[in-house]
């Protein structure tokens, strides 16, 4: 073992210590990445740290994450994801089990408002949860469909998920976003599936059906989601048509989502303070872990371990899918106790150079590290969407509610499989699209 | 801590002026987002509509991000919105977590402070380190300033948490993490 990898991996260690005593994740990285610099280049410590906190505050495409967040905002201000509800609702409703089935197609749309899992989990449980609980559902599918709903969001475009992938893997952020689309799809049927199966083993888990609307009714309610409809159109299809870029597709979704706020007259003083307020915070968040992220690629590229550990699997004679099967296992393992971004932005740079001097695709790997992120968000015992979800159903027991998120659990182990075998289900879209 | 928890008050009026001070940082942010938001509409109407393009856009897009982010984490560290791993509450008590909050604080301090010095003595160079944006030559040292400053204000209230910690050694952390 050489001198440079030892100290990778104290860092890593210490890494995992400084988490464990609840350091927040971009710091942790920060702490560590300045510290091993220093033992590594000890007059590097103070450019590198400046360096790339700066190059990350002023680099470009990451414009696109403050913008996302605030077109999510404006659209979770605007009362918009309740008309999402309601038209889900409105086409399923005959459906037994479909106020759970609706609530995961409404966490969908909503996902293509909104990069964050957390606050499309929170928008739904808000909006769908009464609903489920007056008709009796068993409060493990309720939340479970829920909590997983959610997790639609850092999956469909726009991504946070896919924006951070794409900035350390240099890979096209549009190209990402494409990749999306339809395993983002797949996964929502797949959800809906869950629900059914779950419904006929056990019905009384969904007792009630709602009564079945008309059909004047249901088009009166897809008119009512038109703002939201009418925004992803735009801002994933101009992606698509190569109308606008990604960052450009993020500004308009942005202006767009802020008309629509204003037509429904949903924006005033303290609901443009609070917009501002979340998405101030959720770039802090997203930023600081970039900072922690970019300063420990820095010491991770001093260390030599990635060159290591691509030899390493290369004297081992490993393909491209087993690395790619190992790395996915890990990721899962890491995400029941790890935030998703921290996960992302700490293992990424590390096995990056192993996976592309295998030939691996980027792109897919992106979407199935994505997949694995969704799994990390709704497992035990860290599981965050589904402690969003006890914000919102403070009276059911934690342990009632990961008992519901299994079968959606093994939906998302289904989506990744099936993607993992079927590449062109990632590649399809962003190949159409960009050659 | 006897001597912190005797300062206890004074601690929290530190802690509520840094509070104020990342409010201050917020309202910039707030602007910066418009700022952001409107050269972004801009450039696909004067694109689209008008069949050009505006050079500058990208500079005053990357220096208004710069603007935002140095809000966005002082906001972040104020709201508690900077993700951390929860998992030590589960299987130890308060008694080990006041050790381990103190020690993790003040490594968090002592990072935040190196960032912004940092930041203030490498954006002092300025124009002769050629630190300026590439179309319109903005000068980049404003916005490291900025974005020190930020980490500044982040210092001071990670201090102010440190201490009120040790004087609420023997009670209930008000800044304790919560899940």
């Amino acid at each position: 073992m050489t001198a440079g990898t030892g100290i990778a991996l104290l860092g890593f260690l210490a890494l995992l210590a400084l988490l464990l005593i609840r350091v927040p994740a971009g710091l942790a990285m920060l702490i560590v990445g300045a510290a091993g610099i220093a033992m590594i280049r000890p007059g590097a410590v103070v450019p590198v740290v400046a360096g790339e906190v700066f190059a990350v505050s002023s680099r470009y495409s990451l414009t696109i994450l403050p913008l996302f967040m605030l077109m999510g905002n404006l659209a979770l201000v605007s009362g918009m994801s309740q008309d999402l509800y309601r038209a889900a609702h409105g086409w399923l409703g005959r459906f037994r089990g479909s106020l759970a089935s609706a609530s995961i197609v409404a966490c969908a749309g909503f996902s293509a408002l909104s990069g964050s899992s957390l606050a499309a989990a929170l928008t739904m449980g808000r909006v769908s949860l009464p609903e489920m609980r007056r008709f009796r559902y068993d409060d493990s599918l309720a939340t479970g469909a829920i909590a997983a709903g959610g997790t639609l969001g850092i999956l469909i475009p726009p991504s946070a998920g896919m924006v951070i992938y794409g900035i350390i893997t240099e890979e096209s952020i549009g190209r990402l976003f494409m990749a999306g689309v339809i395993p983002g799809v797949l996964l929502t049927l797949l959800f809906v599936l869950a629900v059914w199966i779950v419904v006929r083993r056990d019905p009384d888990k969904a007792p009630h059906a709602a009564a079945s609307l008309p059909w004047r009714d249901r088009l009166r309610a897809t008119a009512r989601a038109g703002w939201i409809l009418g925004i992803v159109v735009v801002t994933i299809g101009g992606i698509y048509a190569g109308v606008f870029s990604a960052i450009e597709a993020a500004g308009v979704g942005a202006a767009l989502a802020l008309i629509a706020a204003c037509a429904r007259r949903k924006l005033n003083g303290k609901t443009a303070v609070e917009v501002a307020s979340a998405t101030l915070k959720a770039s802090g968040t997203a930023f600081l872990v970039l900072f922690g992220a970019f300063v420990f690629k820095v010491f991770l590229g001093f260390t030599g371990i990635a060159f290591v550990a691509t030899e390493w699997v290369g004297v081992q004679g490993f393909s491209g899918a087993q690395v790619v099967a190992l790395v996915l296992v890990m990721f899962v393992v890491l995400g029941t106790f790890l935030d998703g971004f921290a996960m992302l932005v700490l293992t990424v740079p590390l096995v990056q150079p192993v996976l592309e001097s295998l030939g691996v695709d980027m792109i897919w790997f992106g979407v199935l590290v994505v997949i694995a992120l969704e799994m990390g968000l709704i497992s035990p015992p860290v599981g965050l969407n589904i402690f969003v979800v006890k914000g919102v159903a403070p009276d059911v027991p934690i342990h009632t509610m990961f008992r519901g998120i299994v079968p959606f659990w093994l939906a998302l182990l289904a989506a990744m499989v099936l993607i993992a075998f079927v590449p062109r289900i990632a590649t399809l879209l962003p190949d159409a699209m960009f050659g | 801590m006897i001597f912190f928890e005797q300062h206890r008050a004074r601690i929290e009026r530190a802690e509520a002026h840094c509070r104020r001070l990342q409010a201050a940082f917020a309202v910039a942010g707030g602007i910066a987002l418009a700022v952001l938001l409107g050269i972004t509409v801009a450039e696909v109407l004067w694109r689209h509509i008008l069949n050009d393009s505006l050079p500058w856009i990208e500079d005053v897009s990357t220096m208004s991000l710069a603007v935002v982010v140095a809000a966005a984490v002082a906001w972040g560290a104020r709201e508690g919105a900077h993700v951390g791993v929860n998992l030590i509450a589960r299987f130890a008590g308060r008694r080990v977590t006041r050790v381990t909050d103190a020690i993790a604080r003040i490594l968090s301090l002592g990072v935040t402070a190196l960032a912004a010095w940092a930041m203030f003595v490498h954006g002092a160079c300025g124009l002769p380190c050629g630190d300026v944006t590439g179309s319109i030559s903005i000068p980049h040292t404003p916005f490291y300033y900025a974005l020190g400053a930020s980490l500044a204000a982040c210092c001071c209230l990670l201090a102010s948490q440190t201490l009120l910690g040790f004087a609420a050694w023997n009670a209930d952390d008000p800044n304790e993490p919560v899940e």
